[in-house]
């Protein structure tokens, strides 16, 4: 059997609950599972990481929020000393860096972006979309060296902490830092990440310009939802590219996906077709959105998003 | 100042992809600059600017088709190109292209090298950042802004918690989000240019790599199948007297059919 590391995610020291994720693809692969989490916050993050059944857990600290070097040359003792075969992060704007980074590092292997695994042991295969999930591919890994794992967050069921105790070990001291992150501005209270997201509503060209988006932002205030945008009118800038869902943004996966006002182009649909229920709202029948919306309602955003958010509102209590 | 960006190309993201023998199949897909490199290729050209009198090196692994994209690189401001082809990198992981990339870009000198985030083909992510721990060098992710100054740069990153300052000194990697800037258009006179830069081929053996090594035969890293993501049934669409009934009706379904909300 294999070693294991998963490196979970904290902020402000609370430890993400993707933790879950990360010991349930570990378990899957099979082997002795040990944890790591970085940053500020690492040690009191570290300490809830220690209740998920894992052998040990490293507190890495470099004296920054973030740093793909620095965190990468923190922790490469650590996993050549641990004999590890298998690194597993999440991929998300920085697991997916010091992912990369550790597998160039170790001359290793990288499969990023992974929504799910067959087999276990080196001979695991992992399920990987290519041009944004027009394609799903198996990929194998072919070598000896370290195997590092990043997996797309919600598709693994989350692993609840069993209540164990790991012993936890502090690195980082004295790194050097290439390249480093000192500060992070958090989101405005209330944001929701589109990848975190249960709902998500985007406006695509029917908000007819800049002003019009306001009617996507109060639909996601009112009813609790992550906001997102086609590359139509970021392009035009109407909005921000981080809310971009599709090929050159965000591939997003909610329980409810609701187009209000987008066509529909392929790069789009590549960005969202694997929500579980999708309802598409257009005022042309003939848009293709409604070729693969589970709902459709024709007719005039501007009317339906506030009166659907109303309802929805209405049935919560 | 000495910049390079690294490009690629990839399948037009309008292109509708189908699987044949097990694979992909991009023939008669039109090939495109991966729209993530296109915003390098254009914060090269405006660090250039800003710093007066710095140059920039496209550099791209590809083939003979490749040079009509790489020439249009050429007609947006960089002064020259290198083309790195050979039959033998045909299935290589992105480390072992990121050991190709290193053989080729070490001998330039370059003070900064940007990369798209990721290639919109494979969507690894993993190309330039890569190459940052070959040449052990600093990099940042991603990036949305980028000021450099007397050999240090301050780059900012839309991260998952929040907006991400970056500091550090050169020479570093940097890969580019998109809303970093706004790429150009070649001018006619940039295309008139172009045809006179300068493009040199490499193969393997002319960056005295080993193909036994960097080849695709060597990779660690393997694709064993392909498929098209289950096609999504179309649903239906609601229907009623006004607004509020369709709405009714939809939240209805939500929630005892769909059971999302």
């Amino acid at each position: 059997m294999g070693r294991i590391l998963i490196i979970a995610e904290q902020f402000q020291g609370k430890l993400k609950a993707s933790a879950g994720e990360l010991l349930s693809a570990a378990q899957q692969i099979g082997g002795e599972v040990d944890g790591a989490v970085f940053g500020p916050g690492s040690g009191d993050a570290a300490k809830e990481l220690a209740g998920y059944a894992l052998g040990k857990v490293f507190a890495v600290d470099c004296g920054c929020e973030y740093s793909g070097d620095g965190f990468a040359a923190a922790v490469s003792d650590a996993i050549s000393a641990g004999g590890y075969d298998f690194v597993i992060l999440m991929q998300t704007s920085t697991g997916r860096d010091l992912g990369a980074r550790l597998a160039a590092r170790h001359d290793g292997a990288w499969i990023n972006d992974v929504i799910g695994l067959e087999g276990s042991g080196a001979d695991v295969v992992a399920r990987k979309p290519l041009f944004a999930g027009k394609v799903i591919s198996s990929v194998k890994f072919s070598t000896e060296s370290l195997k590092v794992l990043s997996l797309r967050p919600r598709n693994f069921d989350a692993l609840a902490a069993s209540g164990a105790s790991a012993p936890i070990e502090q690195l980082g001291g004295g790194t050097q830092c290439l390249a480093s992150c000192t500060v992070i501005e958090p989101k405005e209270a209330g944001f929701i990440d589109l990848k975190d997201a249960d709902i998500i509503v985007s406006g695509g060209r029917g908000i007819g310009n800049a002003e019009g988006y306001s009617v996507v932002r109060d639909f996601a205030t009112e009813v609790g939802a992550a906001m997102g945008a086609s590359r139509a009118i970021v392009d035009s800038g109407w909005i921000d590219h981080s809310y971009q869902v599709g090929q050159t943004g965000k591939v997003v996966n909610p329980q409810l996906y609701i187009a209000a006002g987008i066509s529909g182009a392929i790069q789009h649909l590549a960005g969202m077709q694997t929500s579980k229920v999708i309802v598409a709202i257009n005022n042309s029948e003939s848009a293709p959105i409604f070729r693969i919306a589970d709902y459709g309602i024709v007719g005039d955003m501007f009317e339906v998003l506030p009166e659907l958010a109303r309802q929805i509102k209405a049935a919560r209590q | 100042m000495k910049i390079v960006v690294i490009v690629k190309e990839v399948p037009d993201t309008e292109a509708r992809i189908t699987i044949s023998d097990g694979k992909p199949d991009l023939n008669g897909v039109k090939m495109i600059i991966n729209p993530y490199d296109e915003y390098a290729v254009e914060e090269a050209i405006l660090q250039a600017e800003k710093l007066g009198g710095g140059s920039v090196t496209v550099v791209m692994i590809g083939s003979d088709s490749s040079r009509k994209n790489l020439t249009n690189c050429l007609a947006l401001g960089a002064e020259d190109a290198i083309l790195i082809k050979d039959d033998a990198l045909s299935g290589a992981d992105s480390i072992q292209l990121a050991k190709v990339l290193k053989a080729a870009i070490e001998p330039l000198g370059a003070d900064f090298i940007l990369a798209g985030r990721q290639g919109v083909d494979h969507d690894w992510g993993l190309t330039g950042i890569a190459l940052a721990e070959l040449l052990g060098w600093g990099h940042v992710g991603l990036i949305t802004s980028l000021s450099i100054a007397d050999g240090k740069f301050s780059a900012s990153a839309d991260g998952d918690s929040g907006k991400m300052s970056f500091a550090g000194s050169l020479p570093a990697v940097f890969t580019t989000d998109k809303g970093i800037n706004e790429p150009r258009y070649a001018s006619l006179k940039g295309i008139m240019a172009a045809k006179k830069k300068p493009v040199a081929e490499k193969t393997l053996a002319d960056l005295g790599l080993d193909a036994a090594t960097v080849g695709g035969a060597n990779a660690k890293v393997r694709f064993v199948g392909a498929e098209l993501p289950p096609e999504k049934q179309p649903g239906r669409i609601i229907e009623g007297e006004t607004v509020e009934a369709k709405v009714a009706a939809l939240v209805d379904a939500l929630r005892n059919e769909a059971k999302v909300i």
